[in-house]
């Protein structure tokens, strides 16, 4: 389990995040929602160990955090950013670089590296893309290069920043199901999500991010009956027989 | 991935035969004629001290070893500037390195102290120069653009600096003008060896850091993601890239646009498997700088054109070149 304890964190004199405390326990799928500005970024960064708390700690399986090397806490926890720039390498390179907080000076990928790599790429159907760079992608493929390379990683918890940027919605659905696969699978994930209905529709909690506060952490149900949801975006969700939920304006 | 050893095996293969003719063209060619029979010979021990061995031992072989070094030390040190800052034009003699190099050196004439000190105080003007910039462009958050007209106003900065300590010690004039229009005829013999050693040491170091410095190209929050301690990588790279920056000025002076062509016509050569991409750099970066040279002497004979011109004709049309297939291209602004 990943815990914040008491966290505060930003990157100049005023903090971003004010006093946030939640867990992000292995075997589950949660959405990290809020408005645009409220932290949620921030909160990732925090979890992954790129940025510092100003106040609190983050602690990995009772180990804080910042007693751990970069490539220890890069073994434990996947973070994929959302994309700025595209790299100037192929699928099979950026996928491959998922392997290097497993790796020791001087860093050699060898069958084992090449075998979980191939192996995440045929997971995201990327396997006849291998050569191909990814500046020569459309979005949604780069996207998923992206994900093969935090599964090639193989973490135990997977933060992802937009995952579904640039994917329609039928790829944005076979990417939630993936990610219900992995938390099934028992790795720990975090997704921050735009869409509500898609975040209340397929993970096991949510929490809601308001200002630089937690708001909100529940089960989507809970959360959705709470009224917070209204009361931070404007809008209601509507839960349907199937477990699915739709905005109401 | 198969296909893309199989492809840098043969770029490597290519660049090893390009190096190979460009040395025996350099060692044979020049005011007198050494035929290649009798360059095997000498090299085998067999020639005495006739005029070709003497003029081989100690001109052609030396100007030659130079030139592999600089060529070398030059297109590899731009290589992993362009990584490091993630600008393809950042180049060593466009956003100061050189000119850091070249301050150093005069520098060290102006206070006396003997020219094999050279190779070190050139790293130490090399790396103050690329960290002064790497530093600046972190405090201030500067774009990839903003980085390069930062160095491009450091780079006049210090090459000002340079002429002022001339106009206070005109007796220093002629080193100046040899470093600012780097000519491989200037080469001191002395300084031949503790330079060489150091670029080979640099250059085996950075031929071991590859995923490294490919993993750069993922931007400070994807390297950073996959456990890598930037901060200290960067200086890392920044360090060996001004060592090798600092030797090569210290032999040449200022040869520009070496670490900006070679890097550039590797990866259009589709050499940008990142195993093989700096050796591949080092074996073209060595080649074509011993050709260039051997060219600037030869076609305007008995003239002697020095080869840093000559690299300027072919660098600034590439430059420019490159200025436009950039233009907007954020993804191709990468190294």
């Amino acid at each position: 389990m990943i815990a914040l304890e008491r966290v505060s964190a930003g990157y100049g004199a005023a903090p971003v995040l004010r006093d946030v405390s939640c867990t992000l326990p292995k075997g589950q799928l949660i959405s990290l929602v809020g408005p645009n500005g409220s932290g949620k970024s921030t909160l990732l960064r925090v979890l992954a160990g790129i940025l510092a708390p100003g106040a609190g700690r983050v602690v990995l399986e009772d180990t804080p955090l910042r007693e751990l090397k970069p490539n220890m806490i890069a073994r434990r926890i996947a973070f994929l950013a959302q994309e700025r720039d595209t790299p100037d390498l192929t699928v099979a390179q950026l996928v491959l670089h998922g392997r290097f907080p497993h790796l020791q000076y001087p860093r050699r990928y060898g069958p084992l590296d090449l075998a979980i790599a191939r192996a995440a790429m045929e997971r995201m159907g990327l396997e006849a893309h291998g050569h191909c760079p990814l500046a020569k992608l459309s979005g949604g493929m780069r996207q998923k290069a992206r994900i093969a390379m935090a599964l090639a990683q193989d973490s135990d918890y997977i933060l992802l920043d937009e995952p579904t940027t640039y994917l329609d919605i039928g790829h944005q659905l076979a990417l939630m199901n993936l990610l219900r696969e992995l938390a099934v699978s028992g790795k720990g994930i975090l997704a921050v999500l735009h869409d509500l209905p898609l975040a209340f529709s397929t993970s096991d909690q949510v929490l809601l991010l308001h200002e630089g506060s937690l708001v909100g952490k529940a089960a989507p149900d809970a959360l959705c009956a709470s009224g917070m949801v209204r009361d931070v975006f404007g809008v209601d969700l509507i839960p349907s027989a199937e477990g699915r939920y739709h905005y109401r304006y | 991935m198969k296909n893309s050893r199989r492809s840098s095996g043969r770029l490597l293969l290519l660049g090893g035969l390009f190096l190979l003719a460009s040395c025996l063209l350099s060692l044979a060619l020049g005011s007198s004629r050494i035929p290649l029979s009798q360059i095997l010979r000498i090299l085998t021990g067999g020639e005495g001290e006739g005029a070709d061995a003497l003029i081989f031992r100690h001109v052609r072989l030396p100007r030659t070893l130079g030139c592999l070094v600089c060529g070398a030390a030059l297109s590899v040190s731009g290589a992993v500037i362009q990584g490091v800052l993630a600008n393809r034009l950042a180049a060593p003699g466009i956003i100061g390195v050189n000119a850091g190099a070249a301050l150093a050196v005069t520098l060290c004439a102006a206070a006396g102290f003997s020219s094999l000190w050279a190779p070190l105080w050139a790293f130490a003007g090399a790396f103050a120069a690329v960290l002064t910039l790497a530093l600046g462009a972190r405090a201030w958050g500067a774009s990839r653009g903003t980085v390069l007209l930062m160095g491009v106003a450091l780079n006049s900065l210090l090459n000002a600096l340079s002429d002022t300590v001339i106009t206070f010690r005109p007796e220093l004039a002629a080193l100046r003008h040899d470093f600012k229009v780097g000519d491989l005829a200037a080469l001191r013999p002395a300084t031949l060896l503790p330079a060489g050693l150091l670029a080979a040491v640099a250059l085996l170091i950075l031929f071991t850091l590859y995923n490294e410095l490919d993993l750069l190209n993922l931007g400070e929050e994807g390297a950073r993601a996959l456990g890598m301690d930037t901060l200290r990588v960067r200086l890392m790279f920044l360090f060996l890239a001004a060592l090798l920056a600092g030797c090569a000025v210290s032999l040449a002076g200022l040869l520009s646009f070496v670490g900006l062509i070679v890097p550039h016509t590797v990866r259009r050569l589709k050499g940008r498997s990142p195993g093989s991409f700096l050796p591949l750099c080092a074996l073209f970066g060595a080649g074509f700088l011993t050709l260039c040279d051997t060219l600037a002497r030869t076609l305007f004979s008995p003239y002697e054109l020095p080869a840093g011109i000559l690299m300027a004709y072919l660098g600034v049309p590439f430059f420019l070149f490159l200025l436009v297939r950039t233009k907007g291209g954020h993804a191709r602004d990468r190294a």
